[in-house]
């Protein structure tokens, strides 16, 4: 008589769990990366190798945000309504437990632009500042006034985002 | 730029406008840091209705594929004036960061730094 019991199956038709979730947060990481690279939220060497690549990635952030919603949705199917998981995705409470964590990681990192402001803000608020306050910009006009009246200088305009 | 230009030349006669808008989510004006520019030669605005990025795009870089330019510079050298644009410019180009090298080498010679490359404007 055959033996019934499955033998776990090596290149499944789909990914792991692991591998999607690790793949959504390293997109979401990607985007937080793209979406933040103009504030200072690290110092130095290290603050500026995260903002050349964040500037890498800056045009690709819509897509980095999109891939790490994309890969958690096969792994919540596969999670509550796929079959059983292929070796090594543990016990379904576990991995539903993980599934959770990976979501909220990854949520955290889409949600980055609302709250690192807040800490950047804590942080850069006790530097001393020498830079004046910002000033409303009515019109176009305005900016051409001030442009002028500097003429005789070199003159540097740069369009800027707060995050 | 605060590292590459300001403090690289402290006594420089170098303006600096520095215009702020809203781009992406959770950008606000309440969220515009002081720290990030912070030089006397640098004048920061709030531009809330977003026009200027629009402006520069239709009247400067004229770039098909982009509604408003975004983390850009715009240099100009000491004749520079505005009329119908300002002009001449002397260089341009985006992401400020990616871009922060070109910048480097343009603006320092027009700041009486030795000239490391020849200045132009660049289209990229």
């Amino acid at each position: 008589m055959d033996d019934p019991k499955p033998t776990p199956r090596r290149g499944s038709a789909t990914p792991r769990l692991g591998i999607l979730g690790g793949g959504a947060m390293a997109a979401a990481a990607g985007y937080a990366l793209a979406t933040l690279c103009c504030l200072p939220f690290a110092a130095g060497a290290l603050g500026v190798a995260l903002a050349a690549n964040g500037a890498f990635l800056a045009p690709y952030r819509l897509y980095l945000g999109g891939l790490a919603l994309l890969l958690l949705a096969p792994a919540f199917f596969r999670s509550y309504r796929g079959r059983s998981s292929s070796a090594g995705d543990g016990a379904p409470d576990a991995r539903r437990w993980r599934l959770w964590l990976v979501s909220l990681g990854v949520a955290a990192l889409l949600l980055a632009p609302l709250w690192t402001p807040l800490v950047t803000s804590a942080v850069g608020g006790r530097a001393p500042s020498r830079g004046g306050p910002l000033q409303n910009l009515g019109s176009i006009e305005e900016l051409k006034s001030a442009f002028n009246r500097e003429a005789g200088r070199p003159r540097l305009i740069l369009l800027l985002s707060p995050t | 730029m605060q590292t590459e230009i300001l403090d690289r030349s402290p006594k420089a006669e170098l303006r600096v406008f520095a215009v702020w808008f809203s781009v992406l989510p959770g950008d606000a004006r309440e969220r515009w840091l002081p720290a990030i520019l912070a030089d006397p030669r640098v004048v920061n605005y709030w531009d809330a209705s977003g026009d200027v990025g629009r402006w520069f795009s239709r009247h400067v870089t004229r770039r098909p594929d982009a509604d408003f330019e975004w983390d850009a510079y715009f240099l100009y050298p000491r004749e520079a004036r505005w009329e119908a644009v300002p002009a001449p410019l002397a260089s341009w180009g985006t992401t400020v960061l990616a871009s922060r090298d070109e910048l480097g080498a343009r603006a320092l010679p027009l700041l009486g730094a030795p000239a490391s490359a020849p200045a132009g404007p660049r289209r990229d």
